[in-house]
């Protein structure tokens, strides 16, 4: 089952949809992924690594007190990070089963990809695949203590 | 000179919107646009023509056989072969490569020998000798390049010992543009009795590869460089020594008698075309080989050099323009990487791509060069004969424009 996208994840993408020019669109993805900040240098590990992507790009996340996840992440490339500031601010706060629903195709709507294949240029897929591994974990850790 | 306005008016590709921009299209060293002329000979074989080659009972057959053989002979005084024998049609420059690695390879290089190419290799001149070397203890020894781009000579010439058995050598830089010295290179290894692998990739679209007097024993190219479709690669070899090579693939076409317990094999070229090979696309080829030797090489030549001398001055104004590579025109060719300081070569890409124009990012499967100048990845804008003054003027204005979006919006 899917569902509506979280209002913090559908006021970015409406906000790219708004704009024709690609160019522009971008420059927005850049200022939005201002807002993310740089992970600690501990966290830049191997199995926060992001494979398939030219870019060098972590993510980690955690559960908080209410099982909510809460994705950490940073790309040394502008527009990348710009992309991951999406995944990781707008889906942050779901939980790991609510997360699952959403589909990612919320890039092609925003008009900023055309397509959800995967790519090592943009990462887009492989970045959210791996916030999915994640999801997942946390699920079935929740499952398993229930 | 060229007509620009007509040549650009044979590739319809060059009309298209990337992006709701006009196309800039300033990425032929990845792959060259294809002239509606080679267009239509695919459209035309797949219409009228279409018959297997080699075996069919039928005048199509025969038709499609003279026509690939055709295509053969063309691409032989194309690159200035001694015969159509020669030439041998593989799927691509990389395929050519590995079929001289394993087929030649195995037979000649054991523990101890050395393979020397150099650290601007592309993978493909570099990963099909590593397997080899790993693969029978040989040696894999890397001509250093210097800061300037070039192959370093004085190094190169302390690589070569009685033990090399192959040189193999990028004839120009996909990266950095540099036409290598091969004759001198060439020179080096035949004193030693090695013999002489031209990766010809990036040099055959751009000038005339004289083969039979390069001294080399084998070259590698790809007809999609060079405004021939995609799936078609030219194995050129001297005669004798492909006649001497044992066969590679296993398959029809290659082979004269099969019975259960003994094979003979067919002569060259055909012993290293095993099972049908893309014949509409050798077809479309030979369409391309007419469409170069209808410019000529004088008028391409001078008018890449005439977008290449453009880029280096404009390019040199915008700050921050790191070009890796030849800083003139003399020795290179108008292909152009660059960093720009600070910038991921990434952002670069995408924020381009967004203005029409197409370039190519990354590390342009030449990882050990990378890491050689100590980056990640680089940009690169790659000129051919269709491009124009104005194209050179764009890429330095969105360069430019991608300097300040993305310098606007630096981490603090």
């Amino acid at each position: 089952m899917t569902q509506a996208l979280p209002p913090a994840l559908r006021a970015r993408v409406d906000e790219l949809k708004a704009i024709d020019d690609l160019t522009e669109k971008y420059e927005v993805l850049i200022e939005m992924g201002r807002e993310l900040k740089d992970i600690p240098a501990e966290m830049k590990k191997p199995e926060c690594m992001v494979h398939g992507c030219q870019s060098l790009v972590h993510i980690y996340s955690e559960l908080d007190a209410n099982g909510k996840l809460v994705f950490h992440g940073y790309a040394d490339a502008m527009i990348v990070n710009g992309l991951l500031s999406l995944l990781v601010l707008g889906l942050s706060g779901l939980t790991p089963r609510e997360f699952l629903a959403v589909p990612p195709d919320f890039i092609v709507e925003a008009g900023v990809l055309k397509s959800l294949t995967p790519s090592r240029v943009n990462g887009f897929y492989n970045m959210h695949e791996k916030m999915k591994v994640e999801a997942l974990k946390h699920a079935a850790r929740l499952d398993a203590a229930s | 000179m060229l007509d620009l306005l007509k040549i650009r008016a044979d590739f319809p590709i060059l009309s298209r919107l990337l992006n709701g921009k006009p196309l800039a299209y300033l990425d032929s060293a990845a792959t060259s646009q294809k002239p509606l002329s080679v267009i239509q000979s695919l459209v035309d074989f797949y219409s009228h023509s279409n018959a297997n080659i080699h075996r069919a009972a039928h005048g199509m057959g025969n038709e499609a056989t003279s026509a690939f053989e055709e295509a053969r002979a063309a691409t032989a005084t194309f690159i200035g072969a001694n015969s159509p024998n020669e030439v041998v049609f593989t799927r691509n420059a990389t395929e050519a490569i590995n079929l001289v690695a394993q087929a030649w390879g195995r037979a000649h290089v054991g523990p101890g020998d050395e393979i020397v190419i150099s650290e601007m290799e592309h993978h493909a001149n570099l990963v099909p000798w590593h397997m080899l070397a790993k693969e029978t203890g040989a040696v894999l020894k890397f001509i250093p390049v210097r800061p300037d781009g070039r192959l370093d000579m004085e190094q190169a010439a302390a690589l070569f010992s009685d033990r090399t058995r192959m040189l193999a050598l990028s004839w120009v830089s996909n990266v950095l543009g540099t036409i290598n010295p091969v004759k001198e290179l060439t020179a080096l290894a035949k004193k030693r009795g090695a013999m002489v692998l031209l990766d010809a990739a990036q040099a055959a679209p751009h000038f005339a590869l004289d083969l039979k007097d390069s001294g080399a024993d084998f070259a590698a190219f790809s007809a999609h460089k060079l405004l021939g479709p995609t799936g078609v690669g030219v194995l050129w070899g001297k005669e004798a020594v492909l006649d001497a090579m044992p066969p590679w693939q296993g398959g029809g076409s290659m082979i004269r008698l099969v019975s259960r317990d003994a094979i003979s094999y067919n002569r060259v070229p055909w012993r290293f075309e095993a099972g049908t090979p893309d014949i509409g696309g050798v077809i479309a080829f030979h369409a391309a080989l007419r469409y170069l030797s209808s410019l000529g090489w004088d008028a391409m030549q001078a008018h890449e050099k005439v977008l290449g001398d453009a880029a280096l001055k404009r390019f040199a104004s915008i700050p921050g323009f790191k070009l890796f590579g030849p800083s003139d025109m003399t020795d290179r060719l108008a292909v152009f990487s660059f960093d720009l300081e600070g910038v991921n070569c990434q952002d670069i890409g995408a924020l381009l791509d967004s203005m029409g124009v197409a370039i190519r990012t990354g590390n342009h499967c030449a990882q050990p060069l990378m890491g050689r100048f100590q980056v990640s990845g680089m940009a690169r804008v790659s000129f051919y004969l269709y491009n124009t003054l104005d194209e050179v003027e764009r890429a330095a204005q969105a360069i430019e424009k991608a300097r300040k979006i993305l310098g606007m919006a630096a981490k603090s």
